[in-house]
């Protein structure tokens, strides 16, 4: 076993050697398919990224009645802070609301004014609640309205929302979905392109392949060299795959970081680059080796 | 016997229909015979090889060798079979990526041999072939009649009970041609059966062997010293 291995290991590495332009071509286009899928791993994060920002834009307002006790909304938070499917839940005070506003229309001559003809705060307190998934609202809203301090309720802003919420949960939905078929159908072309690229690799070694099988060698001697040679440029182009988007990310990181704020991509790739070797080297050797064992088989029929 | 045909036809479908290459042929040959396979191009020389060598199965009639049907071989058993078979060809077929001297290490790697052995076996199954001083040479760098003694090197090395050449002259010169055959002697005085396809003229009756010749895929002559008569 050891000594097959040995010598499959020896001619896999001499016909690298002298088929070196073949070599090279293939190393080219595993490194543009593993780019590509590692391109496609960040992608998925950055679309991750971009939806959660969305929905983070998103949330429902409770508004309670004039008067209601700070302490009282304060016990109704909590409560609704231990739904399952609640992320976060804001007290706004009358006079954070009154401030609030104040300070968005601080140039609005206009509004200004009035506020300042009223009077009086004219404000209410509010409960801002923000779920996990914004397919949640409408059940969060819902269970409210069935509540005990429903009474103390101003108004739910969420039927006012409604469109825009229901809209932005589609367009959510709706990029997952375009992005799982893009990533599925890129993969594909990837993996289509490797392969067809180690097959006329292999293509090129027909005559010899035949001739062995003349000469009475056995299918696993044949293969073994081919099987390395795969193994071995599904490595090489991982490793320069890796090395190219380690470098990238370093010194492109942070100025992407700029043009997307929160979004820090590169820390994602050093963060999860256990998880980003392993898609790379195993795409690598398995695109390698696969390719290999199928694009030779036909060969092997003499 | 070492190989018997009994009523073999092989049949290949081509566009204008099946042409017949080999048609209803029975013969044996014993252990350690030189036989001659002689005929115009397409008698059936090269199909009949093949078809001992397992790269092609008949469509009617049985094959033996030692005893054992070809036809029934699995592929995946063929390399058992050809590794008791040496083959040459008009063409060579060296593997062109590997030295001369390669060509024949890959082969007894393949068998599974110790690298101490391969390395005497392989200086001499050179050495008898005259080209120990080509070792490092690559097939293209050789001479036609370099590249035929480099490919029955590599028939001989796994020390075969039978070499098959088909047309191993074809393409040499007549100095070589001697060379080759002078070679084909050899390795039968030491005991190897021979089968010998050619068109060769002279070659056939300078050697006294038996001779069986072929017309459109039959045979029509079988004389246990024969000569060349087409």
């Amino acid at each position: 076993m050891t000594t097959s291995l040995k010598r499959a290991f020896h001619w896999g590495w001499l016909n690298l050697k002298r088929q070196v332009g073949m070599a090279i071509a293939t190393v080219f286009v595993l490194v543009l398919t593993i780019s590509l899928i590692t391109f496609l791993f960040l992608f998925q994060e950055t679309t991750r990224f971009l939806t959660t920002e969305l929905q983070e834009r998103v949330d429902i307002a409770v508004y309670f009645k004039d008067g209601t006790p700070e302490t009282e909304i304060l016990d109704i938070k909590n409560s609704i802070t231990k739904m399952p499917e609640i992320k976060k839940v804001d007290f706004v005070s009358k006079e954070d609301a009154y401030l609030k506003f104040s300070e968005r229309h601080k140039g609005n001559k206009a509004i200004t004014e009035s506020l300042e003809e009223i009077g009086t705060n004219p404000f209410l307190a509010s409960l801002n609640i923000q779920t996990f998934d914004a397919s949640s609202y409408s059940r969060v809203a819902s269970s409210i309205q069935r509540s005990a301090f429903y009474n103390l309720v101003e108004k739910i802003d969420f039927l006012q929302r409604k469109p825009v919420i229901e809209r932005l949960n589609s367009i959510v939905l709706s990029i997952n979905t375009i992005v799982i078929i893009t990533i599925m159908a890129l993969s594909a072309v990837a993996v289509g392109l490797a392969f067809n690229q180690i097959r006329n690799t292999i293509y090129s070694s027909k005559e010899e392949i035949e001739i062995m099988r003349l000469v009475g060698v056995s299918n696993w001697f044949i293969r073994g060299p081919f099987l390395i040679q795969g193994i071995i440029s599904g490595g090489l182009a991982a490793f320069i795959t890796v090395a190219m988007f380690g470098v990238t990310l370093y010194f492109m990181g942070p100025k992407l970081n700029v043009l997307l704020p929160g979004l820090n991509i590169h820390q994602f790739f050093f963060n999860n680059i256990a998880l980003v070797l392993l898609i790379q080297f195993g795409a690598g050797f398995l695109l390698g080796s696969i390719s290999s064992l199928i694009s030779i088989r036909s060969y092997l029929k003499v | 016997m070492i190989i018997s045909f009994k009523g073999v036809t092989k049949i290949y479908n081509s566009l204008s229909g099946p042409i017949k290459a080999i048609d209803n042929v029975s013969f044996d040959i014993e252990r350690g015979e030189f036989v001659s396979l002689v005929g115009r191009s397409g008698a059936g020389k090269t199909t009949l090889l093949k078809i001992i060598l397992g790269q092609e199965k008949p469509n009617l009639g049985d094959v033996f060798f030692n005893g054992e049907d070809v036809r029934t071989i699995k592929s995946s058993h063929l390399p058992l079979l050809r590794r008791r078979i040496g083959a040459v060809f008009q063409d060579y077929k060296l593997l062109q990526t590997k030295t001369a001297l390669e060509n024949i290490v890959f082969v007894l790697q393949a068998l599974g041999i110790g690298d101490d052995q391969i390395e005497k076996d392989a200086a001499e199954v050179l050495n008898i072939v005259e080209l120990s001083h080509r070792n490092n040479n690559f097939p293209a760098e050789l001479s036609g009649g370099e590249k035929q003694r480099l490919a029955l090197a590599r028939a001989l090395v796994s020390r075969p009970e039978v070499l098959l050449a088909d047309e191993p002259t074809g393409n040499l010169d007549p100095y070589h041609t001697q060379d080759i055959i002078r070679l084909l002697q050899k390795v039968h005085q030491i005991g190897t059966t021979v089968i010998l396809a050619t068109h060769n003229r002279e070659i056939i009756n300078n050697l006294n062997q038996r001779v069986i010749t072929l017309e459109e895929g039959r045979i029509i002559r079988d004389e246990k010293e024969g000569k060349f008569i087409i």
